[in-house]
């Protein structure tokens, strides 16, 4: 049962072009033995809604500028990087460790990622916009599992923010 | 008239000062994030967050307030940048406050920790300055960080052991008995 409130760090919802890139960035991270991990992957907009409300309409905060569906992370197309030291995760960026944080934008951009201004844990797929997101302009090459999963969730949405046009879904055999 | 213009044009001008080393300060971000800011002057950068302000320095014959700026950015999350000022008062009536110095205190630009100040005036040359924050990615991970803010320019991590010889609150004014 999946629990569209809660953070998920799996990257099968991923589109398969930007999961290839998220997993390059994490071999050669490891290979530099600089410890980031995926904090955040795919986020449905249930939870983009939630993380919204915060400091406008619910107790806290504001954490986030990002509507429902004006974040990449609800097209599986953005993660969130963040330091993953003596099992707790870590945000620090002072001393040596400001240099992990450089590597990791250096990596990402060199296996098609992009960062956005001043946030230094997110990374996304270069080479769209969410304009072109909400208008239903995927990246080519979306496997099933992306592809169903963006479908459902749409078609699932109930919030008051648009929900983008439908992905084209492979079509199933009937059942007989 | 006379009266209201020169008030309006003296506003302008505090505004402006201050404004302008806001401006700078608020700067680094400004490229990406806030390229409208320069069209809405001369009202305060919209980047600016929160302020408090409170205290006393004095200083090379001047004196004036402690300031400090928060400014937040971000989209995914949201992030901030804290600066202590330095307010000189005027010395002329016809002169603006002046911003004398100006510290980065919580630099977590880039990092999605978003800060909310409180300023305590503890003695003339010292302010305790503490900053609660949010992490916008963890939202239950509340850091806290204090500072002291001295003369200009002087503004010092606080830790639980260092408060400055001239950081103690000073009792209240003994009354005279009878």
């Amino acid at each position: 049962m999946v629990n569209a409130h809660a953070r998920s760090a799996e990257l099968e919802l991923l589109h398969p072009t930007f999961r290839r890139a998220v997993t390059a960035v994490l071999a050669q991270l490891g290979a530099e033995k600089i410890p980031f991990r995926v904090f955040e992957a795919y986020r449905y907009p249930e939870r983009q809604a939630d993380l919204y409300a915060q400091g406008r309409t619910t107790p806290g905060a504001k954490v986030t500028n990002a509507l429902p569906w004006s974040s990449y992370h609800q097209y599986g197309l953005g993660v969130d990087f963040v330091l993953y030291v003596d099992n707790k995760w870590s945000w620090d960026d002072s001393g040596a460790r400001r240099a992990w944080w450089d590597r990791l934008q250096a990596l990402g951009g060199a296996n098609g990622l992009e960062a956005l201004s001043f946030e230094k844990p997110h990374l996304q797929l270069a080479g769209t916009s969410t304009a072109a997101l909400l208008a239903g302009n995927y990246p080519p090459d979306g496997d099933d599992t992306w592809a169903e999963n963006l479908d459902a969730v749409i078609m699932g949405w109930r919030g008051q923010t648009p929900a983008p046009k439908r992905p084209k879904v492979p079509q199933r055999p009937a059942v007989a | 008239m006379s009266v209201s213009r020169a008030s309006t044009v003296r506003r302008t001008r505090v505004g402006c000062a201050g404004l302008a080393a806001l401006l700078v300060a608020v700067l680094p971000f400004a490229h990406a994030q806030t390229a409208p800011a320069a069209a809405a002057e001369p009202g305060v950068p919209a980047a600016v967050s929160d302020v408090v302000s409170g205290g006393y320095w004095q200083a090379d014959k001047r004196g004036g307030n402690y300031r400090v700026v928060v400014t937040t950015v971000g989209f995914e999350s949201l992030a901030s940048r804290v600066f202590v000022e330095w307010i000189a008062e005027p010395l002329l009536p016809d002169e603006a406050p002046q911003v004398m110095a100006a510290v980065e205190a919580a630099a977590s630009a880039g990092q999605p920790l978003t800060w909310r100040p409180s300023l305590q005036a503890l003695a003339p040359g010292c302010v305790r300055i503490v900053l609660r924050g949010t992490n916008s990615m963890l939202p239950g991970q509340h850091p806290e960080r204090a500072y002291w803010a001295l003369g200009p320019g002087k503004l010092v991590a606080a830790t639980s052991s260092n408060r400055p010889a001239g950081c103690r609150a000073q009792p209240p004014p003994a009354r005279a008995s009878g």
